[in-house]
């Protein structure tokens, strides 16, 4: 994936847990390595098995099988008996809840994790400062944690997760309880922050734009598998199944194009398609010259959303979504020429994740 | 071996030593062991018992020959069947007026705008620090037939020349265990009525229906199962009240189960086997009760719309009727606390017991107070013993039921279900025949004698009596601490003991601060349980009480009492001061 030496690597990790349906596998034999410094974000659809394999790599969960190594160190191996419990491995933790104790000061918080060092009163108020004051939080030291702003128990999260100089930091959804504004501005903080400090960072997340945004590689996962994985431009532009198509953007999925560009052979895994962004798709009025290699087709829907017209269009017995700039003035019932540059589009297979091991009944 | 794997293999190694000797594995043992001594041993003791002629002292009583004599003698006794049948009567009354009153009062503080709402509910829950011996002899006080001030007041009236009520009679008795269970039951219907989304109501509000059909329609139904488990826990309480058969029912003929086992007892020759017939017969029906009850309790799960989540309820306008019903609730407490409190303290000041009148001014001192605490021996050293035996058995239940809630809502360990089964058993023992079951425990294991006769066996039968109480104050408080708290002490490199005494302990210690204050209050005015321990130095102030009564000194009672609810008030407000000033905040 990368020339960089991983630090985090997953190699066949397996965790079922009793339900009421019996035997349900959260996550289901994945493997990924996060290379140092690096960002790797787990995504997917809630019940995907992320959170849970980010609770695997912190020690919060006990795996069934597999093996994970931090930094030369296996922190668990199933094969050789091997489990660091969760206190004794390097790592920093932001919960999707914030998890800040309501019983203590903002400091306290902070420095809750220095407890376990030796270092004297005055290091761990240093320590517990630089701290604040990389989340930009100076001046907040005394502050009784309840009276926090969400954003603010964000950042003291972050805080405490730093403090303790982990050698991974492990973010559980840490925006989702944000509101959007918030969120934006997090994003590309958290981001900042980790590029500077060069951490080594496991982030989980259901919305595609922070994993686009933020992510050096991205892992998507459904129903306890790693679907792909590969950097955030790859998996956008050029994705192998229809499953991280369709949930990194919008997408039409196609059986041919203008172009007659073949569908390549599908591996027998399952239906091939074509797939094309909306915003690949070129639109031109009818009036325009003639072109080679484009469709006809009429408008069935348009959306006008300022910046650009979100639009249906009918091209012989197929709907396809286009999302068109907004100086091209496409009105419902216009006829249109459509193409695309073929080299944005790919082929995606199909696959039912769903079906077979994910679910075992005993 | 690969050279390479060594320090790998010994790593290996260190870990599953120190996996074996996790403190958490330690702890969870140490509880289990606790509990089956606390709970099932003492229960073990009582069915052997029953199944045993030879009392527990005596040399056999270990043997293993077993015997149904003792229930064959206990269910062709005539006796036994009337006690059956008016210890049901007794119950299935004073749940039901429990309910109805406890209802009431909850649906006037939970759901409307009547005036006076917070002091509504501090009386209502504050009525608990009475305990029901005192209540039994306040309302001898107020309904007696001939010094009654309820049936002076009311021959006062043209047309009346007979007493109207009279206590000694089952309605008598129903009345003053059925008020003596208000507040329990107000508590839980409460918290019922508060944890109902009201969303829920203001949806069939705009789907058209009016505020009584929403009632009808929606509210109940939702508070059904709260509602049955309301009255299946006073059922089980109303069945195992010994004060109230004592003071009213067995004097005037009516005997109930718990009359019959301390009766049985604690009058010469001491029919052991008999007793302990009688009393697994009283477990067995009490236990009825509870299974029904955790099973009503466990299909309320299923309404996921009664969680513990704190709501902000719907509050009824009631418009001009808001001052009616305030006043009604406010009569409701008057008569059962006001009233008892009042006639309490005017008779604690008098020689014998006397109607409102100027007159019994004039005969006004305070030689009951010198009497039960001077004369009378040992009333000090009962309220040395009862504050060391309820604090204490607070304290270790407070401990205690962190660990097992712990245990049991965070972790997947196995055998947390026996755990929380052990804990919560108790619940279906009568505080007299757990009493018996102590009893009997210390009295037939060989180095009981030292247990036996002291505060420590009191305080024990305490912690078993106090426990499920405990456990259910604190495993609500637990479920609505966040998982993720904890989780983000262990990623911090916290320990599982760091993390239990500085992050869970402090978050819980609401929980714990209450758990402790309501078990050390009843167990403060416990009666029953430790009139079954009780020999000579280690009696505590309900025993006192019990037998200050028992010489014929109503009086002394009522001035004995006074003291006591005194002491109580005390004790509740310091322990609420203290908490506040370490920083527990609610």
């Amino acid at each position: 994936m990368c020339g960089d030496e991983a630090v985090i690597t997953v190699s066949d990790l397996d965790k079922g847990f009793v339900g009421e349906e019996g035997l349900v596998h959260a996550v289901d034999g994945i493997g990924f390595e996060v290379p140092a410094g690096k960002l790797m974000t787990l995504l997917g659809p809630s019940g995907c098995g992320k959170t849970t394999t980010l609770r695997c790599l912190a020690g919060l969960e006990r795996p069934d099988r597999g093996e994970i190594v931090i930094r030369d160190r296996a922190v668990v191996s199933t094969a050789r008996g091997i489990f660091i419990p969760v206190h004794k491995r390097k790592i920093g933790m932001v919960f999707q809840s914030y998890a800040i104790w309501p019983h203590m000061t903002v400091m306290e918080n902070v420095c809750y994790p220095l407890g376990e060092m030796r270092l004297n009163a005055q290091e761990k108020l240093e320590r517990g400062k630089a701290a604040l004051a990389l989340v930009g939080l100076e001046g907040l030291e005394n502050r009784p944690s309840p009276n926090l702003s969400g954003g603010q128990q964000q950042r003291v999260a972050l805080a405490r997760a730093l403090v303790g100089e982990p050698e991974v930091l492990l973010l559980d959804e840490p925006l989702s309880n944000l509101d959007a504004k918030l969120r934006e501005t997090m994003r590309s903080e958290l981001r900042a922050l980790q590029q500077r400090l060069g951490i080594t960072t496991v982030y989980v997340t259901h919305d595609q734009t922070e994993a686009l945004s933020m992510s050096d590689f991205v892992c998507v996962m459904s129903h306890g598998k790693i679907v792909e994985q590969g950097t955030p431009r790859q998996l956008y532009e050029m994705p192998k199944s229809r499953f991280v198509a369709e949930f990194l953007g919008m997408t039409n999925f196609i059986s041919r194009c203008p172009h007659g560009c073949k569908i390549a052979a599908g591996d027998g895994r399952g239906e091939s398609f074509l797939s094309i962004r909306p915003e690949d798709v070129e639109v031109r009025q009818l009036t325009g010259a003639a072109q080679n290699a484009s469709w006809r087709g009429e408008v069935t829907r348009a959306l006008f959303m300022g910046s650009h017209t979100h639009c249906e269009i009918k091209v012989e017995d197929q709907l396809l979504k286009a999302v068109v700039h907004h100086s091209l003035a496409v009105t419902v019932g216009d006829e249109v020429l459509v193409t695309w540059n073929p080299r944005l589009c790919s082929t995606v297979t199909h696959e039912d994740f769903s079906a077979g091991s994910a679910k075992q009944r005993y | 071996m690969q050279a390479s794997n060594f320090p790998e293999a010994q790593a290996v190694l260190h870990q599953r030593i120190i996996a074996r000797l996790d403190l958490k594995v330690v702890v969870l043992f140490a509880v289990v062991a606790v509990l089956i001594w606390q709970v099932a041993v003492p229960l073990f003791m009582l069915v052997w018992g029953s199944l045993k002629t030879v009392s527990p002292a005596r040399a056999g009583f270990w043997s293993l020959d077993f015997t149904l004599d003792n229930f064959f003698r206990a269910y062709s006794d005539p006796v036994f069947w009337a006690a059956t049948k008016n210890s049901l009567i007794l119950a299935s009354g004073a749940s039901a007026l429990a309910f109805i009153g406890a209802t009431f009062l909850a649906w006037v503080v939970e759901r409307t705008n009547t005036p006076f709402k917070n002091v509504i509910f501090v009386l209502a829950t504050a009525r608990m620090i009475l305990p029901g011996i005192l209540m039994t002899v306040a309302w001898i006080f107020l309904l007696s037939p001939k010094t009654g001030w309820i049936n002076h007041a009311l021959m006062l009236l043209p047309g009346i020349d007979r007493p109207v009520f009279n206590v000694y009679t089952m309605s008598g008795m129903i009345w003053i265990a059925g008020v003596d269970l208000i507040p329990t039951s107000f508590i839980l219907m409460a918290s019922a009525l508060r944890s109902i989304d009201p969303s829920l109501e203001e949806a069939a509000g705009v789907a058209g229906s009016g505020p009584l059909r929403v009632f009808l329609r929606v509210t109940l139904p939702l508070l059904r199962p709260a509602a049955v488990a309301m009255l299946l826990l006073a059922f089980a309480r109303g069945l195992e009240v010994f004060e109230v058969p004592a003071l009213v029912g067995y004097p005037n003929g009516i005997d109930t189960y718990s009359t019959e086992i301390y009766y049985k007892t604690s009058t010469d020759p001491v029919d052991y086997g008999l007793t302990g017939a009688y009393a697994i017969t009283l477990l067995a029906v009490s236990l009825i009760g509870v299974a029904l009850y955790l099973r009503a309790t466990r299909a309320g799960k299923r309404f996921m719309t009664v969680t513990g989540k704190g709501y902000r309820p719907r509050v009824i306008d009631l418009g001009r009727w808001r001052y009616v019903i305030a006043a009604s609730a406010m009569t409701v407490l008057g008569l059962t606390i006001g009233l008892p409190l009042l006639v309490l303290v005017w008779n604690s000041l008098l020689p014998f017991p006397q109607p409102l009148s100027w007159h019994a001014f004039g005969l006004m001192s305070l030689k009951q107070y010198n009497y039960v605490l001077f004369i009378y021996p040992h009333t000090l050293l009962s309220f040395v013993n009862s504050t060391l035996i309820s604090s204490m058995s607070g304290v270790i239940i407070a401990l205690l039921v962190a660990v097992i809630s712990w245990i049991v809502i965070r972790t997947k360990i196995r055998g947390r279900g026996l755990l929380d089964f052990l804990a919560f058993a108790p619940l279906a023992v009568p505080g007299l025949v757990l009493g018996l079951a102590f009893l009997w425990l210390y009295l037939a294991v060989p180095w009981g004698r030292l247990i036996y006769g002291s505060v420590w066996i009191i305080m024990l039968a305490m912690v078993t009596n106090w426990m499920p109480f405990g456990l259910r104050m604190v495993s609500a408080n637990m479920s609505q601490i966040h998982g993720e708290l904890e989780e983000a002490s262990y990623t911090a490199g916290a320990s599982w003991s760091r993390t239990f005494r500085q992050i869970f302990l402090p978050l819980l210690s609401p929980g714990l601060v209450a758990a402790w204050i309501w078990v050390t209050v009843h167990a403060f005015r416990d009666v029953s349980t430790s009139l079954m321990l009780y020999t000579k130095e280690n009696q505590t102030v309900g025993v006192q009480i019990f037998n200050i009564y028992e010489r014929g000194s109503y009086n002394g009672v009522a001035a004995l009492g006074v003291i006591l609810v005194i002491v109580l008030s005390v004790l509740v407000v310091v322990a609420q001061q203290l908490s506040r000033r370490f920083g527990v905040r609610g």
